[in-house]
């Protein structure tokens, strides 16, 4: 076609259009990089989870961290029509090290009864993300010393897509996750399964960990609050054993024999190890982040009735079965104690997901109307400059709907061109190391071409009139 | 400046479009300098707008106070420390608020303190900070459609209730509404997530220094006595939480690319417009007309399509405020959109330098050679 022959004899015009284009593209797809490269770093175990339904606990509001399910709702989840296997999913953030190196990371610690990546690990194993090699020299074989505790585990292999909150995920057997949650100093012999406490814990509480929980923050006028409950502070300095049901604090000193509660009437059993998380919080900003555990002993492990706790449950349906249909009958039949998510559904269901993939919706939307008007802008410009040269062909005989679909075809390959020239600038800028993750995705490409082609086609219907109103006497006079 | 308002009446509908042109990209500008402006703040405002100037946390959680924690003896060796006037707990723990008669939940961000010590949130917006157990303070921007001071808010897990007593500002944590409660409410909140919890600990120790000690002498001392943990100002715990440089630079980048983009507009449309004037123009400085009053003129054109696209790009935010509200909040500060308007004429004035220098260059006699004025 002429007018696109001209694009190739003459590109000097068009280079201007071509180079404002190619901005915009880039404003389109450099946003889309980093929404996306956040969103995977995120997501990645969710979203590549071995199961059609991942369940939640219902006052978690899909916050992983603070999802707790126990044995009755899994057998209750379990005899649901429909559901073929559940298996029970935890995961942690901790520090890891790795003994031969300098440096340490902020991980994901994960441990899934479904496999995850290419083999279950065994005790004392882990599968590693791969991007765990960013940030510390580790390869396979190696030893990497996890959580407070400095649990060792042997690295048996690397796989992807298996990050979560921005960590690299490090997958481990739930008595080494169980293990690796204790605080520094507690007993890592690995008798302890599933956070059970070890059966020769002395009666009475140790005296350092006495005089600590009678100190304890909280009450730092040095008295008691009074409270009650099991684990309630000795402020008293109580002598007989009582308060806590569980765990110790952090202190290096302290051992995991935790004393028994005298209000809960057990001993020994209950087995909240106090943890401090000692790994990076996830990279904000409005990135996908489950809110922190500082300041808490968080660690959901079985408690003094429970052995089987877990945060999340993966759920794989029977053939034929309607994922949407048994994630409803899941809930029900737990009395809505449960909230089941497709995996889709889990990863939209993250604190922050749905909001930044709005925000940068905003973004997008409005880029694409200014393109729309400066394309407008710049292919009126282009048309009236160019009027004589219509003039002539008007006057040889095209017709007005030719000359149209003449500067149409210019504009889409103007677009195209400068979709190619955006999205080589977009990965180079990816390529700076500004530690906010990026990701280029095809299908976003593919995305910013139609749309960026469809609003200059809708910008040249503002020539259209020019085009169509010139008058081939000019081209005599 | 009789010819640029004549061109300005005769090209209306094409200085039109370029204002709104204009218009829409300094819109765009002003949103993202408005939403970085929100996200920056709310990465860890809370921290920057609390009363102690120095926060001890967790030297592992790599200033990351959320991600910190501080074993009761570590406080008190802290709080025992020489140079500290003051010493008192800030815990930061991520729970879900709704409304009791609503079932839908929003993530938040929960900070406990200790009223009227170190630690205690400095910009209240409205109401009064808590004075007893289960009161809060929220933060204002997140107010919208969730919450007002007097209402009752269900913390979950627990289900704990909670008055809203007062809203903060620029007091946001992880980007998420965040609430200030007192910390003997803070551990029953973090106990109805783990019941069996015996101890709750703070995540940073919020430091008052004593009075002649400034507070880079108590850093270096406390980093020197305390290697486990690391002492920092409450500016730094601001500047230093994770992601925050990050973000910045990631869009200053496309906000940087965004003022390419106007000054390329901006300087295409002047120039094509000079080309096509150029015959006019040359004849205005052929009568005597100095090539001052022509680009003066331009100038003048310029200045009235930037101040219209400002105008129609600071509109534009101020709708879009209100209808991004329920997702991010963003703030509409007249200091923005000068900070904004200066770069934006910055850059307009270099996308004419071409024009201009075209301009200057016009040779008045061109104007007599010209075949139709009689010349060869």
């Amino acid at each position: 076609m002429i007018l696109t022959r001209e694009l190739r004899r003459n590109p000097r015009p068009f280079l201007v259009p071509t180079g404002v284009l190619t901005l915009l593209a880039v404003l389109l797809l450099y946003p889309s990089a980093v929404l996306d490269g956040i969103l995977h770093g995120s997501t990645g175990v969710l979203r590549t989870a071995p199961a059609d339904l991942i369940v939640y606990a219902r006052n978690a509001n899909g916050v992983l961290i603070l999802s707790r399910l126990g044995s009755e709702e899994r057998s209750q989840v379990q005899d649901v029509e429909g559901v073929d296997r559940v298996a029970a999913f935890d995961a942690w953030l901790l520090g890891a090290a790795s003994e031969d190196a300098e440096g340490t990371a902020a991980v994901a610690l994960l441990s899934s009864e479904a496999q995850l990546g290419s083999a279950a690990p065994e005790p004392g194993e882990a599968l590693v993300d791969t991007t765990l090699r960013e940030q510390i020299d580790v390869a396979e074989g190696d030893t990497l010393l996890i959580g407070p505790g400095e649990v060792p585990v042997t690295v048996t292999g690397f796989v992807s897509e298996l990050n979560l909150w921005l960590l690299p995920g490090v997958i481990v057997d739930k008595d080494t996750w169980s293990s690796a949650l204790l605080p520094a100093g507690s007993d890592q012999s690995g008798e302890s399964s599933s956070g059970e406490v070890p059966q020769d814990l002395p009666d009475e509480m140790p005296e350092d960990l006495q005089e600590q929980l009678g100190d304890q923050p909280g009450t730092s006028d040095g008295s008691s609050e009074g409270e009650e409950e099991p684990g309630s502070e000795g402020s008293e300095g109580s002598e007989d054993g009582t308060d806590t049901g569980s765990g110790a604090s952090g202190d290096e000193g302290s051992e995991s024999e935790e004393p028994g509660s005298e209000e809960s009437g057990e001993s020994q059993e209950s087995a909240t190890g106090v943890v401090g998380f000692a790994g990076q919080e996830p990279s904000s900003g409005g990135a996908v982040q489950e809110p922190g555990s500082g300041g808490a002993p968080a660690v959901p492990v079985d408690d003094d009735e429970d052995q089987d706790m877990s945060q999340l449950l993966f759920v794989d349906v029977d053939d034929g079965a309607d994922p949407t249909a048994v994630a409803a009958a899941i809930d029900q039949a737990t009395g809505r104690v449960t909230e089941t998510f497709t995996r889709s559904g889990a990863v939209k269901a993250m604190p922050g997901v749905e909001e930044q993939e709005t925000t940068f919706g905003y973004i997008r939307m409005v880029t694409l109307t200014v393109a729309l008007v400066v394309v407008g802008l710049f292919l009126m410009f282009l048309t009236l400059e160019r009027t004589p040269f219509y003039a002539v062909l008007k006057a040889v005989g095209a017709s007005s709907r030719q000359l149209f679909f003449g500067v149409v075809a210019q504009a889409l390959l103007i677009t195209a061109i400068a979709v190619g020239v955006g999205a080589a600038a977009t990965w180079g800028l990816t390529h700076i190391p500004f530690e906010l993750p990026t990701m280029m995705q095809p299908v976003r490409l593919l995305e910013t071409l139609v749309a960026l082609g469809v609003t200059t086609v809708a910008g040249s219907v503002l020539s259209l009139r020019r085009v169509t109103g010139i008058d081939p006497a000019d081209a005599i006079g | 400046m009789l010819f640029a308002n004549a061109e300005l009446r005769r090209s209306k509908a094409r200085f039109g479009m370029l204002t709104v042109g204009t218009g829409l990209l300094v819109f765009v500008l002003l949103f993202q300098q408005a939403l970085l402006t929100s996200l920056l703040d709310g990465i860890a405002g809370a921290v920057g707008h609390q009363s102690a100037p120095v926060l001890v946390l967790a030297r592992e959680a790599q200033r990351s106070v959320a991600g910190s924690f501080v074993p009761p003896d570590q406080f008190e060796a802290v709080a025992g420390s020489p140079g500290v006037a003051d010493a008192s707990e800030l815990g930061v723990t991520g729970l879900s608020i709704r409304h009791p008669n609503s079932e839908e939940r929003h993530a938040a961000a929960v900070l406990g303190y200790q009223p009227n010590r170190p630690g205690t949130p400095t910009r209240l917006r409205a109401g009064r900070l808590p004075e007893k157990a289960n009161e809060t303070v929220a933060s204002a921007e997140d107010a919208a459609g969730r919450y007002k001071v007097g209402d009752t808010i269900l913390i979950d897990p627990g289900e704990v209730e909670l008055t809203v007593v007062g809203l903060t500002e620029e007091s946001r944590l992880n980007v998420s509404p965040t609430l200030w409660t007192p910390w003997e409410t803070y551990e029953e909140l973090v106990r109805g997530v783990y019941p069996e919890t015996p101890l709750v600990m703070a995540s940073a120790v919020a430091i008052e220094p004593s009075p002649g000690v400034s507070t880079e002498a108590l850093i270096q001392d406390l980093n020197a006595a305390l290697p486990d943990l690391e002492a920092v100002t409450r500016e730094e715990a601001v500047t230093d939480a994770p992601g925050r440089d990050a973000v910045r630079y990631g869009f200053l980048l496309v906000m940087g690319l965004g003022y390419i983009v106007v000054a390329i507009v901006i300087g295409f449309f002047f120039l094509t417009l000079t080309l096509q004037k150029e015959p006019s123009i040359t004849l205005v400085r052929a009568m005597g007309a100095k090539g001052g009053y022509v680009v003066s003129g331009l100038v003048r054109q310029l200045l009235v399509v930037i101040l219209g696209g400002l105008t129609i790009g600071s509109l534009l935010l101020v709708g879009a405020e209100s209808a991004v509200e329920a997702t991010i909040p963003i703030t509409v500060d007249p200091m923005v959109i000068v900070q904004t308007a200066i770069p934006v004429m910055v850059v307009g004035l270099l996308g004419i330098v071409s024009p201009v220098r075209r301009v200057l260059r016009t040779d008045p006699q061109a104007a007599i050679s010209r075949p139709s004025m009689g010349g060869t």
